[in-house]
């Protein structure tokens, strides 16, 4: 359906649809601004409620010294406090991280010189590792506020890199949970994850969560959203809850498909019962909640506990990774929409010289319908594309190949003792693949007889790339400092056209817009970027041309770039693949995970030719749109705002007809001009996309 | 609504009896009562004050002719009919020549997953069966769902106006409006429509 279409449709919907509307609006617009969640500040705000308002800050080793997870509390339970007493005039009570990740956890007095509740954890953890993620998780400082009395347990508290886990004793003056739950004990949850801080409070058959965001004005926290049992309860976020969490190793991870669409997954590991894993997917106050369980014997599954990464897919899927606690080995689990997982061991790393580049150096991913590519920078500094394919027997195998990922020349390709080109068919599999040697042979053929490991340390390695060009599918390849080039492969016998000294290094000319979105689409859609070399060139400072009066685009699988024809860096642009940056002027945003996100779904689309997710300087989550027609968005995930781009054209109908340099308010800018039809109509836009001059007659 | 009368404002049925009676006061009653309002709506879609004022006397203009015959229900809802067609059709118009960095434009940027960019002619037979759909669509809905939905896209609304007429945070409102994305995409594909 078009736009247009869309737009009088709704010019003919009923009136009594319409009216219905209308009353509601009136009724709506009459009414003062309400206030958000109002039950929630209502409770919240009752004089016996407790207020749980968060700041976690983690006070290192001098508080380690101060609450070591060996010395043993004062009092368990506070006599001011617990025990069901209601203090007439009591405390502010501060849960306070003294050493998360170490085991402790201590509550104690605003004053700070109490220390009523201490709750030892596992000890378990890595307490570098838990720093840093709860420091870029804003999870700093609970303080609970409550003229109610809270107790806590410690014989049943335990921490882990993801949680807290501890039991309250609540009695009846704490109006907020006892409206729920009840005086009594309730298991408390106290977890992060990349949309803030959960506290989550259960009596084994109910449970209730607190959401809370950082906020953007303090760098404190807001209470968001509320769920409940009965499920959505105020605002839309998901917060994960069960008691059985209480009980059990847990991991969980959260991230949004998109702007509105949240899934989690969950892995509860029992000491002794195997594992089960548990999958919350939430879309506005639709939760569907499946429990997938699989087996995996527990001395396997404890040896993983160590929870290196985990990703969200371009697809929806998601990745964990895990490593032993003696670093070395490895295991993967990879989770498809579907439901299924697969757990991959140590193999599915691809060099096995080097094992933790994959985690160290960062990496980019994409995952389209049937293979997996993982992009990682090995001990040489090369950039090596591992491809993984999920086959039709439901496993996964790495079907190995690698190429470099950004150009094509020669000193930059990867070394290889034998290069493998695969091709994928619509359904996923392996659909050919060619495989050239140090001799200089190359060898086309159906799969089934692929080399699972590589080794880049041979000395007599060739070097190349593939593509898809007019006549196909290429491959590119160096041998003796000669570039082979080879099209028209017969797989079926082996043989195929070699072209030799066939230049594939075209500067880009200045192209009509829509010939740049087609190339666009056939650069991103086929197979993450397989680039029409003769339409790109590759992103380089230093090749750089420049053209009097024109926007030279730029392409290949490492990027793209709009760049302007005037010497100054800071005018362009870029959509970095390589090293998973977004350029924009000089501001640079790196994708969250080092993951770049190119959606097939997304390509697919008539519309969105390219969405990129990142993180900005400052922390905060970013997605960037380019439309078909040229628009882009920077969307801001946190708060849902364009920042900048709403519906600014980098290239229109007409094209963009001029952009270059210029002073506004003392500063250098890049100025794009857009020009309708050759007439002298003109609107300049900065580099922020504000409207500088309407030149428009 | 219309039995209130609101300080200096005249009910809405006496307005339309002046349009019977083609009183010019009706204008100036309808301009009074429902200036802001209707060049909300147009703004909404325009981002464009002179553009939005002209769809406003186009609107007086148009209601002025059509009633009589036509005694709406709802005036409001009936003005607010007239100046988003007017608006609508100045903003395709306009489009075709330029970029409109209005909140239309963003909205419909949000139905990327269900509409296309336009080139060809507007099938008005189509739109009048789609409009049916989309109605009965809205009915389906709840009446939040409902309201965001023509907010954002029939009254070309911001998220934040939205969610300050609601209540509610603009996370809220964005997640409520992917649901209803995916309900239409939903209603279209079973109705027969491409997407």
């Amino acid at each position: 359906m078009k736009k247009n279409e869309f737009l009088d449709a709704l010019s003919h919907i009923d009136m009594d649809v319409l009216e219905r509307y209308v009353n509601m609006d009136t009724a709506l617009s009459s009414k003062p601004p309400r206030k958000k969640r109002t039950w929630v500040k209502k409770a919240l705000l009752s004089a016996a409620c407790v207020i749980i308002a968060l700041t976690m800050f983690f006070v290192a080793t001098s508080r380690m010294t101060t609450y070591p997870p060996e010395t043993p509390p004062e009092n368990t339970t506070d006599s001011t406090t617990g025990g069901g007493n209601i203090a007439p005039d009591p405390p502010e009570i501060k849960l306070d991280m003294v050493n998360f990740f170490g085991g402790v956890l201590a509550i104690k007095n605003a004053d700070g010189k109490s220390n009523p509740f201490e709750v030892e954890g596992d000890g378990r953890r890595d307490s570098s590792l838990g720093r840093e993620q709860m420091a870029q998780s804003g999870f700093a400082q609970l303080s609970v506020t409550d003229k109610a009395s809270v107790s806590v347990d410690r014989e049943d508290s335990f921490v882990t890199d993801r949680a807290i886990y501890f039991k309250i004793l609540v009695d009846e003056g704490c109006d907020l949970l006892c409206d729920r739950f009840g005086a009594g004990i309730l298991d408390v949850v106290i977890t992060n994850n990349n949309f803030g801080t959960i506290i989550t409070f259960s009596d084994n058959k109910d449970y209730c969560s607190f959401m809370y965001e950082k906020s953007k004005e303090d760098n404190g926290v807001v209470l968001t959203d509320i769920f409940s049992t009965n499920g959505y309860v105020s605002g839309s976020e998901i917060v994960w809850s069960t008691s059985e969490a209480v009980q059990r190793f847990h991991i969980g991870y959260t991230y949004g498909v998109d702007e509105s669409h949240i899934r989690e997954i969950h892995f509860f590991w029992d000491v002794g019962d195997g594992a089960e894993l548990y999958e919350l997917e939430v879309l506005n106050q639709e939760i569907s909640y499946t429990t997938v369980s699989y087996s995996l014997l527990v001395s396997q599954i404890m040896d993983y506990y160590y929870n290196v990464y985990n990703q969200g897919l371009p697809n929806g899927e998601l990745r964990y990774a895990f490593r032993s606690r003696g670093e070395e080995e490895r295991l993967y689990i990879h989770i498809f929409t579907s439901g299924e997982f697969y757990i991959c061991d140590s193999a599915y790393i691809a060099d096995e010289n080097d094992p933790f580049a994959f985690y160290l150096r960062g990496m980019n991913a994409s995952l389209t319908d049937g293979h997996i590519m993982l992009q990682y920078r090995d001990e040489s500094g090369e950039d090596v594309l591992v491809q993984a394919v999920r086959g039709s027997d439901g496993e996964f195998r790495l079907n190995g190949f690698l190429f470099e990922p950004y150009s094509i020349t020669e000193d930059d390709a990867v070394n290889l003792p034998t290069l493998y080109f695969v091709s994928f068919g619509d359904d996923g599999e392996v659909h050919s693949y060619l495989r050239a040697d140090t001799d200089g042979n190359f060898t086309a053929a159906k799969p089934g007889h692929l080399d699972p490991y590589f080794k880049s340390s041979d000395p007599k390695a060739v070097k190349g790339n593939w593509g898809r060009g007019e006549n196909g599918i290429y491959f590119i390849y160096f041998h003796n400092n000669k570039k082979i080039t080879i099209e028209n492969v017969d797989f079926e016998n082996g043989e195929a056209i070699v072209i030799n000294n066939r230049s594939y290094t075209l500067c880009a000319d200045p192209f009509p817009p829509d010939e740049v979105m087609e190339s666009y689409l056939t650069a991103f859609g086929e197979k993450m970027g397989i680039t029409r070399d003769h339409h790109y060139k590759v992103v380089d400072e230093n090749e750089r041309e420049r053209e009097s009066g024109s926007l030279r685009f730029y392409a290949n699988r490492g990027g793209v770039a709009f760049y302007p024809n005037e010497d100054n860096a800071n005018g362009y642009l870029g959509l970095n693949c390589a090293d998973g940056a977004i350029i924009y002027g000089d501001r640079i945003f790196y994708p969250e995970n080092h993951l770049l996100f190119v959606s097939p779904e997304i390509l697919r689309d008539d519309d969105i030719v390219l969405r990129y997710d990142g993180t900005s300087e400052d922390g905060e989550s970013l997605s960037f749109y380019l439309h078909r027609d040229g628009t882009f968005f920077v969307w801001s995930n946190t708060g849902g705002d364009v920042l900048f781009g709403k519906s600014v054209a980098v290239f229109e109908d007409n094209g963009i007809r001029l952009s270059g340099f210029g002073e506004y308010e003392g500063r250098s800018e890049y100025f794009g001009a857009w020009v309708d039809d050759g007439r002298e109509e003109m609107l300049l836009m900065n580099a922020s996309f504000k409207l500088v001059y309407d030149l428009r007659s | 609504m219309g039995a209130t009368r609101e300080k200096g404002v005249l009910p809405d049925d006496e307005i339309v009896e002046l349009y019977f009676k083609r009183d010019e006061r009706a204008i100036v009653e309808t301009d009074v009562k429902y200036k802001s309002y209707l060049i909300a709506i147009a703004l909404g879609i325009l981002n464009d004050m002179a553009d939005s004022e002209e769809c406003l006397n186009d609107t007086y203009l148009g209601a002025w002719n059509a009633m009589p015959p036509t005694r709406p229900n709802s005036l409001k809802a009936f003005l607010a009919v007239i100046i988003r067609r007017t608006a609508i059709d100045r903003y395709k118009s306009t489009k075709r020549k330029k970029r409109i960095s209005s909140s239309l434009t963003l909205a419909l940027s949000e139905l990327e997953g269900i509409l296309s960019d336009d080139n060809d002619k507007d099938g008005e037979l189509e739109a009048v069966e789609i409009g049916l759909v989309i109605s009965e669509f809205l009915r389906s809905l709840s009446d939040r769902k409902m309201y965001i939905f023509m907010s954002r896209y029939y009254m070309a609304r911001s998220i934040s106006e939205i969610a300050e007429r609601l209540g509610c945070s603009e996370s809220t409102v964005n997640k409520e409006i992917a649901t209803i994305k995916r309900q239409l995409r939903s209603k279209l594909e079973k109705e027969g429509y491409s997407i």
